[in-house]
């Protein structure tokens, strides 16, 4: 637990840094606010659409795929650190782990799930 | 009281007032981003139990990943941006009895079994929630191991790939 | 043992240390980029203020300090104003479990390079939420671009690192390796200097890769493609809250470097900073500082990582003016299809070479497969950059190909006429 008190420290340092900046800035900087300053950019003309939020179904494949594939390698490192004294179990136990993961990374392949646009 | 308990108090408290937020705000987005939070202070939580390991993997998949999963999810939704974008549930009133049920369910049996309760509430010892011990417990054959269930962990995983591309890629 | 007074003053010094890195880092980087660009590009550069115009960038910063808030009437006003502590918190706080020399630490964290990948997982959630907070088209598309290459970069980032945590496993003595910054760069230097990028070059390369993408860097710089999407997440933002983006991309450059410093380039092993760690060793009082002898070393051992450290930053640079912005669609395909294979395949090989070659050849035989590695890595680029435009053939030749193969008319396509094709000219494709 003492290790983590230092990350909690400069969290807090940062935070409170970001925060200094910006009250100094807003004292300093001029305050002249126009309606055509405050519009939302739009290349030098005003805003014709508001801005559609909806997004392709890709990135939420990517983002499951992420997940999944995050956890395998999270759980990849704990046997790296022991690799040496796992020894042969441990190399079986490697194989067999990549073996099912490229079983489901040649799936997602073969899915079209890799090409973008 | 001693520093933990307190550190645990600050913790618990944001827990569930985040937990709050993320249930009860009107606009979806933001309900989103507290999840963060409530990440960030469950790892908080793992932290004070000495299970290092286990609460660095809740930041990385959970508050990195899950997260933007769902903010991902959010944004194929017609219009996230409106003020009530999260519906208001309107069985609130049988949640909150089914929640409290089940909250006094959980401290009557904790109260009644001290073995549950001594267990729950003793940390991890020093050193035993490291990627180290992590590895000894998952993939050491001579420990006691956990090496068959993590490969069959490993098939759900592979399951759960076939799922996310069956969901993901019927609407094109 | 140390006392508490003797730790505080500790804390504090490398504390200050790293918030002052940071923060000179990034004025440092704004000169050196637009001096070194300048000078790549055949132009001047910036020689206005100060000997060489060195003073520049020290003036943009107090001009930035001077410059209106401008906020856009559509924002959402929270998500907004905190999108950058978000984007910056975890930049600084990655510098906690770094090591500049056996002083310059704070955190004896032993899980150090998970928690490294952690934090810069939750730089993605400050990213989107400036996208999603400016509420404007350019900022969406930029941050929601982003944060998909944020994360599609971070699984080989990691795998890039197993290799590593498994070389420390192997040099060990007992057979158990390490996942903290410190443990790795003594296990670099224990009984000689066996720096890992000896034995992972590829590892490095992957990694560093990855990183470009991370920081969103040119050639990954396309959430903020300013020729399509004027600035991407960071258009909405103005004055010093966009200086705050701006200062936490160039830390976030620092700890990639740092990082492949600390575990590819040996850390602060250098000429001099080795007696550093012996001396450390000897008198069984790591990190500390107890002598004159002991502050030299401390601050030579702080010089190598520096010049480590600037030197992948330099190549930072070189790779912004050298190579061209990839599209999308290219740069997903490159984490997925190239980076996440390469990777697994980096450490399945070392696995086996590692345990099955006997004891006294072992480094010295993955060491060179893993060259060997490196050099299939360098072709499978090449060809996959070079070969994708020779291999398509547009998608009307296609239809026609198969039609004239199954006699079937191409589905919205009327029958070619027989004589479309005469027959002494070449097929249009096949001449590209």
């Amino acid at each position: 637990m003492a290790p983590f008190v230092p990350i909690l420290i400069m969290m807090g340092l940062a935070f409170a840094f970001v925060v200094l900046v910006t009250i100094v800035t807003f004292i300093l900087g001029p305050k002249k606010p126009t309606p055509q300053k405050n519009a939302p950019y739009e290349c030098g003309i005003s805003e014709i659409t508001p801005p559609q939020r909806r997004f392709p179904i890709k990135y939420l494949v990517t983002g499951m795929l992420f997940i999944i594939f995050d956890i395998e390698a999270a759980s990849l490192v704990p046997m790296a650190v022991l690799m040496k004294r796992l020894g042969v179990t441990g190399l079986i136990e490697l194989v067999t782990f990549i073996a099912i993961l490229l079983v489901a990374f040649l799936y997602v392949w073969r899915k079209g799930a890799f090409t973008w646009e | 009281m001693d520093l933990a308990s307190i550190v645990f108090l600050v913790l618990a408290a944001i827990l569930v007032g985040s937990a709050l937020a993320v249930v009860t705000l009107r606009n979806i987005v933001h309900a989103a981003l507290f999840l963060v939070l409530v990440f960030g202070a469950a790892a908080g939580i793992y932290i004070l139990l000495n299970a290092e390991f286990i609460a660095i993997v809740q930041i990385l998949v959970y508050a990195g990943a899950v997260t933007i999963l769902i903010l991902f999810a959010i944004m194929l939704t017609q219009n996230p941006n409106s003020r009530g974008s999260n519906p208001m549930n309107r069985q609130a009133l049988i949640a909150a009895f089914i929640a409290a049920a089940l909250c006094a369910g959980i401290i009557f049996a904790l109260s009644q079994n001290n073995a549950i309760s001594a267990a729950a509430s003793q940390a991890v010892t020093q050193n035993a929630g490291t990627a180290v011990a992590i590895g000894n417990l998952l993939y050491s054959p001579t420990s006691y191991s956990y090496v068959l269930p993590f490969e069959i962990a490993t098939l759900v995983l592979l399951v759960a790939i076939v799922g996310a591309i069956v969901i993901g890629r019927e609407e094109d | 043992m140390v006392n508490i007074g003797f730790q505080i003053v500790h804390f504090v010094i490398t504390i200050l240390f790293f918030i002052f890195l940071v923060a000179t880092n990034a004025v440092i980087m704004v000169y050196l980029e637009r001096k070194v660009m300048a000078l790549m590009q055949d132009r001047v550069g910036p020689k206005h203020y100060g000997p060489f115009g060195s003073l520049q960038s020290t003036y943009d910063v107090l001009k930035l300090l001077l410059k209106e808030i401008v906020r856009s009437r559509e924002t959402d006003n929270a998500i907004f104003m905190l999108a950058p502590m978000i984007f910056f918190a975890p930049v600084l706080t990655a510098f906690v479990m770094l090591p500049f020399s056996p002083f310059m630490t704070t955190s004896a964290l032993g899980t150090g390079i998970l928690l490294y990948v952690a934090l810069s997982s939750l730089d993605v959630i400050g990213v989107f939420m400036a996208g999603w907070g400016s509420n404007s088209k350019y900022s969406l598309i930029g941050g929601l671009r982003s944060t998909a290459q944020m994360i599609s970069y971070e699984l080989p980032l990691l795998l890039s690192l197993v290799g590593v945590v498994m070389l420390t496993s192997f040099v060990s003595h007992n057979g158990i390796g390490s996942i903290s910054f410190t443990d790795i760069i003594n296990a670099q230097m224990h009984p000689w200097w066996l720096w890992f990028v000896l034995l992972q070059p590829l590892g490095l390369i992957i990694y560093y890769t990855c990183g470009l993408a991370e920081t969103n860097r040119a050639p990954f710089d396309l959430p903020e493609a300013e020729s399509e999407l004027v600035a991407g997440y960071l258009t909405e933002y103005s004055g010093m809250q966009w200086a705050m983006f701006f200062l936490g991309e160039y830390g976030n450059m620092l700890i990639v470097s740092s990082v492949a410093t600390a575990l590819f380039l040996g850390g602060w092993s250098g000429p001099g900073a080795d007696l550093a760690f012996w001396h450390a060793h000897v008198t069984a009082n790591p990190g500390g500082i107890f002598s004159v002898a002991d502050l030299i070393f401390n601050v030579i051992a702080v010089f190598w990582f520096l010049v480590k450290v600037y030197a992948l930053q330099g190549i930072f640079i070189w790779v912004r003016t050298t190579l061209p912005r990839l599209r999308a669609d290219q740069l997903m395909q490159y984490a997925w299809l190239i980076l996440i294979p390469m990777t697994l395949l980096n450490i399945l090989v070392t696995a086996v070479l590692l345990l099955a070659v006997p004891q006294p050849y072992t480094l010295w035989v993955t060491g060179g497969v893993n060259f060997l590695l490196l050099i299939g890595y360098i072709i499978l680029l090449t060809r996959a950059i070079g070969a994708s435009p020779k291999g398509t053939l547009p998608p009307w030749v296609e239809a026609r190909k198969r039609a004239a193969r199954t006699g079937l008319g191409a589905p919205g396509l009327p029958k070619p006429p027989a004589a479309s094709l005469p027959p002494g000219e070449p097929e249009p494709a096949a001449s590209r």
